[in-house]
């Protein structure tokens, strides 16, 4: 029993995270609340986990926008009081999940750096844990052992060290620049 | 939006992240466990796609190597304080110079500013304060050693006061008198009278020639001063705050229906929004819009609605799309 099928996990791990921040970036833009855009985020994760393959997506980046503006626009709609400024937010999603920019691509060479400070701002014992998992890959049992700890106590440092790392990979900086003004500047100067 | 949940999503991540980390193969017991909380909740199996999908892709961490070999001196934080308290210290001499100065020069200014359709204009004012002037607005400031007088003969204006107490500072605005020592409030004149709104500081209000019968208003408060009715104070901070969106070019759709948000929208622009269908124009609005883009403005509707955009070279019709 699993979310999903390993290779989804996996997929989801490499092309579809390293957008998330980008796409709350965006839905923060359309003034939606935290709690919705948690909820957004979270949905937009249970359609992936429904999918049997991810061979028709080409795009991961533009896959994840299409979802949550789907999800978005769906809950605005439904509302009492319909947040106008949202709805026109979220339409103009094709200009945000536009390819990457050559910030982003230089991004991926940075990971690793950025993972080093994520691991570093660990508490003390959560970060052994993570890197006794996590760098050397011993099993639960092992580190327990080695820590004088319960297993129970192993897992839930881990948890705790992963939810601290989720947490900073959605507050994350988003890396794209809106270029719609852009845009707009370059119609004006045909006109 | 949607009812509120039992659980929330902190929650559910909560439980995710203890599932995600667990050793794989799960004993048949937490196997069904997991089936069971999976089941419980949909919104559960994405928040552990999203967990496995990050626990997973944080083996790339194995390159790093053990942290004690990489981990170094931390930057440092002694230069960057005594920087920062550098520059206070200029800022508040900036401060200084500039009270002096003000202090100095004082004059006999007048000033008529006029703004067009659309136009907001900020304007600051040989006092030091600022009058913040709204579309279609016309004021007349007179400055003199004794007092500072702004007539406000048409429209609305927004003034951030600077302190002197032996110049007070009046506003008026047909028969209604406002006074302010040291603060920032609004007057927007309309028919039958004018709306003040304070948003700092105190004022004083009340109808020329009945200066007896003064109120005073506080950060916060709002009234309408007409020529018969008695002057009625009401506390309501947030709707000032969004009456007076205005000054950073935003309207401020606050609950208000579709057919008033179009009125607000046509006093700043040449384009006019039109609403066909009654039961649409009743839709009520929440959120912020740039108070020069009724396009965008129309295409949200449009779009919230199912509605449909009819534009000519004068007007944006919208209506309900006709089956």
């Amino acid at each position: 029993m699993d979310s999903a099928p390993g290779h989804i996990i996996g997929w989801v791990g490499s092309h579809v995270l390293p957008h998330e921040a980008d796409v709350r970036a965006w839905l923060r833009r359309a003034q939606l609340g935290h709690e919705d855009i948690e909820d957004i985020v979270q949905e937009s994760y249970c359609r992936m986990a429904a999918l049997s393959s991810v061979d028709h997506i080409a795009s991961p980046r533009g896959y994840f926008f299409t979802v949550a503006k789907n999800i978005a626009l769906m809950r605005v709609r439904r509302a009492r009081i319909v947040r106008i400024e949202s709805v026109d937010e979220i339409d103009r999603l094709d200009v945000m999940s536009d390819a990457p920019s050559p910030e982003q691509i230089t991004v991926g060479r940075s990971e690793l750096a950025r993972l080093k400070r994520l691991i570093a701002s660990l508490p003390t014992r959560c970060r052994r844990i993570f890197e006794m998992r996590k760098i050397q890959g011993l099993p639960q049992k092992e580190i327990a052992r080695v820590m004088g700890v319960s297993e129970t106590i192993v897992e839930n440092e881990s948890a705790k060290a992963l939810r601290l790392i989720m947490r900073s990979i959605a507050s994350e900086e988003s890396h794209f620049q809106p270029q719609k003004e852009l845009k707009r500047d370059t119609d004006a100067d045909r006109n | 939006m949607t009812p509120t949940p039992i659980e929330t999503s902190d929650e559910i991540e909560r439980a995710a992240s203890l599932w995600a980390v667990k050793d794989r193969p799960l004993t048949p017991m937490d196997e069904a466990s997991l089936r069971e909380w999976l089941d419980g909740d949909p919104r559960r199996r994405g928040a552990l796609l999203r967990a496995q999908a990050t626990w997973s892709s944080l083996s790339r961490a194995r390159a790093l190597g053990p942290s004690a070999r990489w981990q170094g001196a931390q930057p440092g934080i002694i230069a960057s304080v005594s920087r920062r308290n550098l520059l206070a210290a200029t800022g508040a001499l900036g401060g200084l110079m500039a009270a002096g100065l003000a202090g100095l020069f004082i004059n006999r200014y007048i000033n008529e500013t006029i703004t067009r359709k659309g136009e907001i204009r900020r304007l600051p004012m040989s006092d030091g304060s600022i009058a913040t002037i709204n579309t279609e607005s016309r004021i007349k400031i007179d400055m003199t050693d004794t007092q500072r007088r702004v007539d406000l003969i048409r429209g609305e204006a927004w003034f951030k006061v600077a302190k002197n107490k032996e110049r007070p500072f009046v506003v008026a605005a047909g028969v209604a008198r406002v006074q302010a020592v040291g603060t920032a409030f609004s007057v927007n004149r309309r028919d039958g009278g004018a709306e003040v709104l304070v948003t700092e500081g105190t004022v004083k209000a009340w109808l020329d020639g009945a200066d007896q019968q003064a109120v005073l208003l506080n950060a916060g408060d709002r009234t309408f001063m007409g020529h018969k009715s008695a002057i009625m104070v009401e506390h309501a901070p947030e709707a000032i705050d969004s009456a007076l969106a205005w000054r950073e070019g935003q309207i401020a759709l606050n609950g208000k229906s579709l057919s008033e948000a179009a009125a607000e929208y046509n006093r700043y622009n040449q384009i006019k929004i039109v609403i066909g269908d009654p039961d649409l124009a009743r839709e009520r609005l929440l959120g912020r819009f740039s108070t020069d883009d009724p396009e965008a403005f129309s295409s949200a509707v449009a779009q919230a609605f199912g509605a449909e955009i009819t534009k000519t070279d004068t007007t944006i019709y919208i209506d309900t799309k006709k089956k």
